[in-house]
């Protein structure tokens, strides 16, 4: 398969895993951005943008620089905040919403928030599988991938960097 | 009495200032009723973020200010 620079929907989740983790003084969402387009919705921007925490910090320069995609979410399908809005955030809506407007495949780090989009028809991956999209569908090396995936791996439920690490082979 | 750990957590989610501000007291009494409520799968940490009133993001920062942790699944 070709590679090609994929483009993926970051929940606040993921957002923060690669914001977190630096290499070389280096947050991974630096990493990652010369291998993949990432959009945020405006919702989570806004965070972005008025937070002044250590995340907030790394992400709202590349905003600012339009390094990383924004995009204004709709406000369909209103089921989603009338079935969801007890158990779901405004940024995982936005994303599910971003997700089924544009076909960009979401990614969440929480169950809840993932199930919530199966079940509106998407396929979210979860951050681990993103990088293995990125290895096998795009151009991030698999080093890259295995070294991103062990450093945060506290993150996750421990079983899956098994799993990560045999689908890096 | 508020633990180092929880002060360090209020510090921030005062730096953050959303509309309401609640005492250090009454900061870590939400924290702690809303993160029991949060592990319990009752809610996302999104909506944990919303119910606090602080940005999602700085959330991150206020739980591992606090040593609290985030669900794993």
């Amino acid at each position: 398969m070709s590679s090609q620079r994929l483009s993926f929907i970051l929940d606040a989740g993921p957002l923060s895993v690669l914001c977190s983790f630096p290499r070389n003084g280096q947050p991974y969402l630096h990493v990652v951005l010369n291998y993949a387009t990432l959009y945020i919705p405006e919702g989570v921007v806004t965070e972005v943008m008025s937070g002044s925490g250590r995340i907030a910090s790394v992400a709202s320069p590349l905003v600012r620089k339009k390094i990383i995609q924004v995009q204004e979410s709709p406000a369909q399908p209103e089921i989603l905040d009338m079935a969801y809005s007890k158990i779901l955030g405004v940024g995982e809506r936005h994303t599910i919403k971003l997700a089924l407007a544009t076909g960009l495949t979401p990614i969440f780090d929480d169950k809840d928030a993932f199930m919530i989009a199966c079940r509106f028809g998407l396929r979210p991956l979860v951050f681990q599988d993103m990088l293995i999209k990125l290895v096998t569908e795009g151009s991030l090396p698999k080093s890259d991938a295995t070294e991103i995936a062990k450093a945060t791996t506290g993150q996750f439920p421990g079983v899956y960097l098994i799993h990560t690490l045999d689908s890096l082979k | 009495m508020l633990t180092r750990e929880t002060y360090k957590a209020y510090e921030i989610y005062r730096e953050i200032a959303p509309d309401i501000i609640l005492t250090a007291n009454e900061f870590e009494d939400s924290l702690r009723a809303l993160h029991t409520e949060y592990m319990q799968r009752q809610f996302t940490i999104g909506k944990m973020a919303d119910l606090l009133g602080v940005p999602v993001l700085n959330l991150y920062d206020i739980l591992e200010a606090a040593g609290l942790p985030t669900r794993t699944s």
